[in-house]
């Protein structure tokens, strides 16, 4: 039996670092939509798993240490060599609504990435078929090994690139496979190591097929690497992302310049993220070689605060940090969450960025921007966000859909409070067609300004456009004629377009790039009258601000425009909607069709839980709630923990080895206790109860704790980082102590009184757990994270209720 | 239970492991069809290249007439209903009137532009990848780029980003001279080798840094920049002709593009555009007006 539970504690750890490594993967090769493909993959082979061994051979469980040899051995062989293969297909997704081909090998990668993910959920379903009495313990070691395999990868995503995270992953489950065959003969032992060795060696870097991250030729480094003269001077890894540092004389990032300014640029080197995110590193003998940055929207900050304390929000590569002490800024406080871009531009590129991260009047911050803004006391002249997009939980590899705690309004209200009554928030953006990210912006900082009781918001706010982009400038006070006058007259020099300004008329706007219309005019116009709402709703694209409940400002869909584009441009909708939405709808859509088809196949299909009589509806309805609840709940704290944490990649770390672990430790403890309380009827009683509490128990946390979050939350946050990891990990670990138990306490009477439905219950728990990490994202964008915990919150009490039919 | 008969036990087994490995071939042989093919075009000489002439050769070429498309290349008189079709349906259907466009759409054969894989999808209605990043653009932006630009006979073009060279074919079929950079090497030796194959006389291709022209030819009537650009050259601003036209994208090849239109006028005096969204014209009716509800 020990040897059994620490094979589930490797492959358990296997299974999910390999989901989290996969995302990372391909958010560099591709893009970070692919996370749901990973993430429903991963659950569809958990799940598929249990299936397989409910209509499976009977073999399976009986020869279960056979079995779990073999599975494991598959999942460690499995991981390079389904990656090797993937590599192999062309896949583009950009051309997937036109070339049909594109569909079948979108499919192969799914097909593919199915195979290690059913092997390890086919391990997990026979031990826990074969171990039923001893559910408590195992679920203990299914969850502990989850929560380390997720904490384990993370920090080892700081020393080794993703190809060999994926021969890591391979080596755990190797181990899982050896430790088993130990168990049974020296000769298995000896084919194992052999088997493992063999396919290590050839998956290495130095063997025939080694790994290698085949890098879309749709994304920006690959344009950036085919330069003439072109260097990739370093590459580093992290769970933030694959940094490339990419050198070419012919490199020039200055997005939106104007197109009155003649003078000359400076050289530049790129800090590309994930292969498509770009930072400039400027080279430069003095400020006047930067004269370029003065012909930018954002310069125009400088014209209306003369010698400012400015702060840069996603500092970056430095551009931002460089533009502002070229325009005469007092000092900078440059905020950058990546260590590693820091240490680039701090160390290895010094001398190339002129020293700029080692002047005297620069200040670097590693933290997030949200996080520091929280935590500072000081005040100052100037913040500065300039095209800085969403890094979320995403870019860590779960959950994504661009959660920006950026740009919401409790954010924007925060900004505020951090600046001298006459500073100023300037946020850039690049101008999209059709308009929406500017618009929503404009919304969101209107919304905090009425929010923080200004009652006429068009007098704090300016804001312009050029070819390219568009800056907002917001100040807590309204702007003096000399402001608006200085604001009029950078605009007309730049040939730059004012959008709002104090007292603008409609005929100061669209004059310099023109457009059809002045749309950016009349929609800010609205967007500032009291009818807004109307806008917003008759308007195509979702522009409601964003806020710390539904943090989703780079969502933009709306499902009431898709008919209309569809009728409007036949066949070509698809460039003017957002892709990131309509993938999540097509992997639900999948999930669920998947999810329904695999649950009910065995009640078709396998003739022992055909015959059993009663309890089935119960059960189904019982497994499925838990999986839906726990997975609900959990995401619904990595939002709030990454916020609490100021860190995504610490937050999710925290959150998921929080809820792994302490929910193996609540299933572990409850298995001794319900021993010592067992009573009459093999224990239905303490079993009903025990659900019974914890039920109570999850509820009466999860709202304490989400009162604490809504009320408390500035005073935590002012903690130092150790202190809120720590404060993290106290929130989380009596919530998940408790959301152990239902699960194997059920399962173990399932076992006693209906014992084929054991593979099914572990099915059922998989797929709704497939449904709910793709329903929850839709549940928390439309409703909202609060709505979607007490949704969590309601599961279990329902399953409390069933739990009476489901032991009977 | 009764237990099941070894035999169809046996079966069964059977069955699923044939099943297995037609899988297991499919997925590994599959993939092996399904790699892209190693492309290249065949090598030129380069001495024959017009493209390699020097500058005085250059101009002495200029004085005299002017060379025009040669057309004697086999893939002229391939696949011309399909480029009819492409003209009628996918350009003229969405209001691209210009005749000398039309008429250099239906006579380019883009087909000789794209990838050996994309051949069957060359005349199809979007863009192509070409490689390093770069696409070929969707036959519709490419007419309306060129129709924006007004080329005359006389007009001189400067185009940045080759590419395929398909827009630099196109331009050339109604301008005297297009002069085209391509930044990426290996993309500007291929777009000279097929301009070279195709007749192309009136086209000069070279590799090099498109942001700072093409000095030795200014002023230009009409300049295009291709790839979509953070920043428009202040270069190109100043090689622009006094009443010229430059043209550039925004935003992505495959989604949403806005063409910028910039114009100088007698004066010098640089005035932009939105041409947006070009590629959906039902589209601007919606969304430019901002109240206008989707039900309505």
């Amino acid at each position: 039996m020990i040897l059994t539970s620490i094979a589930i504690f490797l492959i358990s750890a296997a299974a999910l670092a390999l989901e989290v490594v996969l995302v990372r993967v391909l958010s560099i090769g591709h893009w970070h939509h692919f996370s749901y493909l990973v993430i429903s993959t991963a659950l569809l082979g958990f799940g598929s798993g249990g299936t397989f061994v409910a209509v499976g051979p009977k073999a399976l469980v009986r020869n279960y240490a056979k079995s779990l040899w073999g599975f494991s051995l598959a999942l460690g062989v499995s991981v390079p060599f389904v990656f090797w293969i993937c590599q192999k297909v062309p896949l583009d997704e950009l051309q997937l609504i036109w070339d049909r081909r594109q569909i079948l090998y979108l499919f192969a990668y799914y097909m593919l990435f199915f195979i290690p993910f059913f092997c390890a959920g086919v391990c997990v379903t026979i031990a826990f078929t074969a171990c039923a009495e001893k559910a408590h313990s195992l679920y203990f070691y299914n969850m502990a090994g989850s929560g380390a395999g997720v904490a384990a990868i993370v920090a080892m995503m700081y020393l080794c690139r993703p190809e060999q995270l994926l021969l890591l992953v391979s080596s755990v489950a190797f181990a899982s496979a050896m430790i088993l065959a130990f168990g049974t003969s020296r000769r298995l032992a000896a084919g194992t190591l052999a088997c493992a060795a063999i396919c290590l060696l050839v998956f290495s870097r130095a063997g025939p097929l080694a790994l290698e991250i085949d890098i879309s030729e749709n994304k920006s480094l690959t344009f950036y690497r085919a330069l003439p003269e072109a260097e990739n001077l370093a590459v580093r890894h992290s769970p933030l992302g694959r940094l490339d540092c990419i050198k070419a004389p012919t490199i020039r990032h200055f997005p939106g310049l104007s197109m009155t300014y003649r003078g000359g640029l400076p050289e530049q080197i790129l800090i590309i993220t994930d292969a498509d995110g770009i930072s400039a590193v400027n080279n430069f003998k003095d400020f006047e070689d930067l004269g370029c940055y003065d012909y930018m929207t954002s310069a125009l900050a400088y014209h209306l605060k003369k010698e400012p304390d400015v702060c840069v929000i996603g500092a970056g590569g430095g551009s931002d940090v460089a533009q502002a002490l070229a325009l005469n800024a007092a000092s900078v406080t440059a905020v950058e969450m990546n260590s590693q871009t820091v240490d680039l531009v701090h160390e290895q590129l010094n001398e190339f960025a002129s020293g700029l991260y080692r002047r005297d009047d620069v200040e670097i911050i590693t933290a997030e921007g949200r996080s520091f803004l929280q935590r500072t006391k000081r005040l100052f002249d100037i913040i500065n966000i300039s095209l800085l997009d969403s890094f979320s939980a995403s870019a860590a590899g779960l959950y994504a859909l661009n959660e920006s705690h950026l740009y919401t309004i409790e954010a924007i209200k925060l900004a505020l409070s951090r600046l001298r009554p006459t500073g100023l928030l300037s946020i850039t953006r690049m101008l999209k067609t059709p308009p929406r990210d500017s618009l929503k912006a404009f919304a969101t900082i209107t919304e905090a300004l009425r929010s923080a009781g200004v009652a006429d918001a068009a007098e704090h706010i300016i804001m312009i456009r050029s070819w390219a982009t568009a800056t907002i400038f917001v100040s807590p006070r309204s702007f003096s004629e000399g402001q608006i006058a200085a604001a009029r007259r950078f605009a007309r020099q730049r040939c730059f377009d004012l959008v709002h300004l104090p007292g603008i008329d409609r005929k100061d706007t669209n004059q310099f790039h023109v457009l059809d219309e002045p749309i950016y005019y009349e929609s800010v116009q609205k967007i500032l009258s009291a009818d807004r709402d109307v806008f917003f709703r008759r308007y195509s694209y979702n522009i409601r601000p964003a806020t710390d409940d539904r943090p989703y400002f780079f969502d933009f869909f709306k499902w009431k425009a898709l008919p209309y584009m569809i009728r409007a441009v036949p066949g070509r909708w698809l460039p003017f909607s957002e892709w990131g939405y309509l993938v999540m709808a097509a992997t639900l859509l999948q999930a669920v069709c998947a999810s329904g088809l695999f649950i009910l196949l065995p009640l078709v299909v396998t003739k022992p839980i055909k015959a059993v009589a009663s309890g089935k509806s119960a059960t189904f309805a019982y497994f499925f709630l838990l999986g839906l609840s726990y997975m609900f709940l959990e995401m619904g704290f990595i939002q709030k923990m990454t916020l609490l944490i100021g860190h995504p990649v610490f937050g999710v770390a925290v959150t998921l080895l929080s809820f792994l672990v302490f929910s193996g430790c609540g299933s572990l403890v409850s298995g001794r206790l319900l021993k010592l309380a067992k009573r009459t009827n093999g224990g239905y009683q303490s079993s009903v109860r025990a659900v019974q509490i914890t039920a109570l128990a999850v509820v009466t946390i999860g709202i304490g704790e989400i009162v604490i979050m809504r009320f408390w939350f500035g005073p935590l946050v002012g903690l130092s980082l150790p202190a809120r990891l720590l404060v993290g990990l106290l929130i989380t670990a009596p919530l998940a102590f408790f959301m152990g138990i239902p699960f194997p306490t059920a399962l173990k009477q399932v076992h006693r009184h209906r014992r084929p439905l054991v593979p099914w219950a572990c099915g059922i728990n998989g797929f709704a757990s497939v449904t709910a990490a793709v329903l929850g994202m839709f549940l928390a964008i439309s409703l909202g994270f609060t709505v979607l915990s007490l949704i969590a919150l309601t599961g279990y009490v329902l399953a409390a209720i069933i739990v009476r039919r489901v032991v009977a | 239970m009764a237990e099941e008969h070894p035999t169809a036990r046996k079966k069964k087994w059977l069955v699923a492991v044939s099943f297995l490995a037609v899988f297991a071939l499919v997925i590994v042989f599959g993939p092996g069809r399904l790699v892209r093919p190693r492309f290249s075009f065949a090598s030129q000489d380069d001495k024959a290249d017009p493209n390699n002439a020097t500058e005085q050769e250059l101009k002495k070429s200029a004085e005299n007439k002017p060379p025009r498309p040669l057309h004697t290349h086999r893939s002229f008189s391939e696949r011309i209903h399909q480029r009819q079709m492409m003209v009628a349906r996918q350009i003229r259907a969405r209001d691209v009137q210009d005749a000398n466009v039309l008429a250099a759409m239906r006579t380019v054969p883009r087909h000789a532009f794209v990838r050996g894989r994309d051949l069957r999808r060359a005349y199809y209605d979007h863009p192509l990848a070409i490689g390093y990043g770069q696409t070929i653009s969707q036959p519709y932006i490419v007419a309306y780029m060129t129709e924006s630009l007004k080329l005359d006979p006389n007009s001189t073009v400067l185009e940045v980003g080759t590419g395929s060279a398909y827009q630099a074919a196109v331009c050339a079929e109604i301008a005297r001279e297009v002069y085209t950079i391509e930044i990426i090497e290996e993309l500007a030796a291929s777009a000279k080798s097929r301009l070279k194959e195709l007749g192309y006389t009136n086209v000069f291709a070279r590799a090099g840094d498109g942001y700072y022209g093409w000095k030795q030819k200014v002023p230009f009537d009409a300049i295009i920049i291709t790839a979509a650009a953070p920043l428009v050259p202040p270069p190109l601003i100043e090689q622009l002709k006094p009443g010229g036209r430059m043209i550039l994208p925004l935003g992505s090849p495959y989604g949403a593009q806005t063409l910028v239109l910039i114009t100088k006028d007698d004066k010098g005096k640089i005035r932009s555009k939105s041409l947006l969204p070009v590629r959906f014209v039902p589209m601007i009716g919606h969304v430019t007006k901002a109240d206008q509800s989707p039900e309505k």
